[in-house]
């Protein structure tokens, strides 16, 4: 017995004395400094870039703890995607913006802290459009996992043409931080099921602007999905213009006859206007008693869509009621755009006055208008109880805000910051 | 109980030497003085600073991952401030020399990865994913009236790079995306940009021409044809082959003295032990010999009198291409003949409508129906005449008739026995004929 507990204890001795040993002799391998530069990357002076990086610096990354990345990142973006970095002085451009039309807005309404907490890390300029080969579909923003938002086509980014503006690069920095903070604190389910019949989230792209509008969706891709429709709505009712929103809600109060027919895509483009890939009427007539006999209809206040813009147009064509021929013909006008109501009005006033118009019927069961209202008070009423943020005054700077600034003097504040400051 | 205890004591202490060695050795031991991110950094500060190095920069030779348009050249000189000037001259920007600053980084990556990370351009122009359009762009296989849409894809081109070899003179690049091998290579530093891209232009248009003609490539014992080099793109398919079926294409671009291959040929079906990419021009400047270490293979010519009779072929020749006899003829032709015109040429060509092989003269006022009509007659080491038949077209009937110098003319060419050879060396689109009793009777002509 003596002997064995004698074994016993060397046996744990010799097991914690070898321990030890292992233990002493490992310890030159204690964890030291990171195998990685951990230290932050001073701006160099005579940097290229020094300018623009400085700006970044000074209003984005020291007061929203926000990476503006501009020069591309092909590990931070969709392999599958074909895409190109950002054009220095275009970058420059967006950047400002960027914190003019949406850090500084919501910095003046609900402070910088809110940003500094709930808005992205970082945001990736893109230079290329996003075109997927395979359907087409082109992504404009992305916003992923409330964290990191990427804004394309920068190169194509035109100062001078507002409403480009405004469609695909204000509205994108809106919708990408819809998504944001939806991601944070949902929004209330009751959403999801207004439209939740009409939703095509892999055809979209193949559907009809204005067909769109008059289901309550503010636009094709808002009828993809409920989320993307909470994001468009808030979007949208943001940065659309007091004309484009009432020409938006006027769109979705009416009926569409809706038809692809390459006769007019070839009829426009001899005109010299951008094609779609289907036409939408709202009113028609019968140009004479034969056409009345054969149901041969001129179908007349056309919606148009031109770089994601919403237009009316006064384009006709006669379109056969009834028949399986559905084929357009005797194509008229197509070059003139009413922008907004009253110029539409205007128009369909003008053609009563010689023919006896009819409204096309609105049968799809679903009040548009109505609709899309609803869905902005519920956008309303969700930002304003979960966030504290009152979706009109936010509309209302935004709209001060991109009619009215001075690209020059925001461009000055990265390549004459001494300027500026004076 | 002593030795018991000695035997236990040995036993641990050996038993913790044991430990202690069984537990750190395999870590203590160090195959690198660094860790692999060190490693890495210190690859990057290497490259970074050996591209920033060459005073006067580097000049890239550039393919995207299609094969339907040539390599490129690319000029460019890196700065430590990042920025980055690069120089290009092709069709995509109008045919003209033109500089474009942008941004560049080394980073750590897939290993040290050479990036240009802000939009040039003239350079990211092959990367974007837009529909490719415009002069050069490629048509519709299965309608070629139209063009094939490229949208999502664009060219196919990198403008990430990993760097896979740096030397101060040659830098080998992989690009990140597409995968082509890229090669960099240090410009002299006196070389003035401008010229050396005017020089790099002009040594691909004079080897090879718009109407330059198949060549012939001998590699592994096997014979291939080489079609339309001069649109940048070798046509490869296998002699005897068929072209409309067979044929394989291998971008390529000019260099310095020869040209390179985007990717090795390795036969037809890529499985021959051979693998040519790039070539340089011999001695005498009549054959490309592939220069690639350890591979054998010749591109050359195919007999000039193939192209003379071939019946795709019109050829020309003037004043300035005349000697001897021929040149005699040639200014009698010239000065009798002013009554319908001033002379702009004579040469060869065939009448599809008529099948047959014809001398042609052509003035200021008679340019068709200008046909003497001749039979060919060649022996087997390839000297031959041209016999006239006696049959003309219209036009060169009324001039047979009326001026006699076209009769002189028709007959000194007609009476000789010729050889042909190629006096610019590989360039087939030219084609000397010497009358074989009389070395200063010549004519050479060039395709039209």
């Amino acid at each position: 017995m003596v002997i064995m507990n004698t074994k016993k204890y060397l046996l744990r001795s010799a097991c914690a004395l070898g321990l030890l040993c292992g233990t002493a002799s490992c310890s030159e391998d204690e964890l030291g400094d990171s195998i990685f530069d951990t230290t932050e990357e001073e701006l160099d002076p005579t940097s290229h870039t020094y300018q623009f990086d400085r700006w970044i610096k000074e209003n984005f990354t020291d007061v929203y703890n926000l990476q503006f990345i501009y020069k591309m990142q092909d590990a931070g973006t969709d392999m599958d995607y074909n895409l190109v970095p950002a054009q220095y002085d275009k970058a420059v451009d967006l950047a400002v913006l960027t914190k003019h039309l949406w850090f500084d807005v919501y910095a003046k309404l609900v402070g910088v802290d809110f940003l500094k907490q709930y808005g992205p890390r970082i945001i990736h300029l893109i230079g290329s459009t996003a075109v997927n080969p395979v359907n087409g579909t082109e992504i404009l923003g992305l916003a992923e996992g409330g964290l990191k938002v990427s804004l394309f086509r920068v190169n194509l980014f035109d100062p001078e043409d507002y409403e480009q503006l405004n469609e695909k690069y204000f509205k994108t920095m809106h919708h990408e931080f819809a998504h944001i903070l939806h991601q944070t604190k949902t929004y209330p389910k009751e959403f999801d099921l207004i439209s939740a019949s009409h939703y095509e989230p892999t055809s979209w792209q193949d559907r009809n602007g204005a067909e769109m509008a008059s289901i309550g969706c503010t636009t094709c891709y808002a009828s993809s999905q409920a989320r993307e429709d909470f994001a468009e709505t808030i979007a949208n009712y943001i940065t659309r213009t007091d004309d484009q929103w009432n020409l938006t809600l006027w769109i979705a109060g009416k009926g569409w006859k809706v038809v692809e027919d390459s006769g007019i895509t070839s009829y426009l483009s001899g005109k010299k206007m951008p094609s779609m890939k289907s036409y939408a009427f709202s009113y028609y007539y019968y140009a004479n008693a034969r056409d009345r006999e054969a149901d041969l209809r001129t179908y007349v206040g056309a919606f148009m869509e031109i770089d994601q813009v919403y237009y009316m147009s006064d384009l006709s064509a006669k379109i056969a009621n009834g028949t399986d021929d559905s084929s357009a013909s005797g194509m008229k006008g197509g070059t003139k755009l009413f922008k907004t109501v009253e110029e539409t009005e205007a128009y369909i006033q003008s053609l009563r006055g010689s023919y006896d118009l009819m409204p096309v019927d609105d049968n799809d069961r679903v009040d548009g208008r109505t609709t899309i209202l609803q869905k902005t008070d519920i956008a309303r009423n969700w930002l304003s109880s979960a966030w504290n943020l009152n979706l009109d005054d936010l509309r209302e700077e935004v709209q001060i805000r991109q009619t009215t600034f001075n690209m020059e003097a925001l461009r000055n504040e990265v390549y004459n910051p001494t300027d500026t400051e004076d | 109980m002593i030795t018991m205890k000695k035997f236990v004591i040995y036993a641990i202490a050996a038993l913790a030497l044991g430990n202690s060695l069984a537990s750190c050795t395999p870590e203590e031991k160090d195959l690198f003085d660094q860790s692999s991110a060190e490693r890495l950094n210190a690859a990057v500060d290497r490259y970074r600073k050996l591209l920033c190095s060459a005073p006067n920069g580097w000049c890239m030779e550039y393919f995207v991952n299609n094969d339907w348009e040539p390599g490129y050249v690319y000029l460019m000189k890196f700065d430590k401030s990042t920025a980055v000037k690069i120089a290009a001259d092709n069709v995509w920007i109008g045919n003209k020399y033109t500089e474009s600053t942008s941004v560049f980084d080394v980073i750590a990556d897939d290993g040290p990865v050479l990036t240009f990370n802000t939009f040039n351009p003239i350079f990211h122009l092959f990367a974007t994913p837009d529909n490719v359009v415009g002069n050069g762009a490629p048509t519709d296989p299965n309608d070629p009236s139209s063009d094939l849409d490229e949208s999502g894809y664009g060219h196919r081109g990198d403008y990430e790079f990993v760097i896979e070899k740096g030397t101060d003179d040659m830098m080998v690049l992989r690009g990140k995306k597409w995968g082509l091998k890229i090669i960099m290579r240090r410009m002299a530093d006196d070389a003035d940009w401008k010229e050396y891209m005017a020089a790099f232009k002009e040594r691909q248009a004079s080897m090879f021409s718009k109407n330059t003609p198949d060549m012939r490539m001998v590699v592994g014992g096997k014979a291939y044809v080489i079609a339309n080099m001069a649109s940048g793109v070798a046509n490869i398919y296998p002699e005897g082959g068929d072209a409309m079926t067979e044929t394989i294409k291998f971008p390529y671009i000019m260099t310095e003295n020869g040209f390179r291959m985007v990717r090795p040929f390795r036969g037809m079906d890529s499985n021959e032990k051979y693998a040519v990419q790039s070539f340089v021009i011999n001695e005498g400047h009549t054959a490309f010999v592939c220069s690639d270490e350890g591979q054998e293979a010749t591109i050359s010519n195919y007999e000039p009198t193939k192209w003379l009779f071939d019946t795709k072929y019109t050829w020309a020749s003037d004043a300035d291409g005349v000697g001897g006899r021929i040149a005699e003829a040639y200014a009698e032709l010239a000065n009798g003949i002013t009554r319908y015109g001033t002379l702009r040429k004579v040469g060869l060509r065939y009448d599809s409508r008529k099948h047959s092989h014809a001398i042609y003269i052509e003035t200021s006022r008679i340019n068709n129906d200008n046909n003497y009509y001749i039979d060919i007659d060649q022996d087997e080491n390839g000297t031959f005449s041209m016999l006239f038949t006696g049959e003309t077209s219209d036009n060169a009937n009324i001039l047979l008739t009326r001026v006699p110098a076209v009769g002189s003319f028709i007959e000194v060419l007609t009476s000789a026995t010729y050889t042909a050879a190629y006096p610019d060396g590989l360039n087939a689109a030219v084609i000397k004929l010497t009358a074989a009793d009389a070395p200063d009777d010549h004519i050479t002509v060039s395709i039209q």
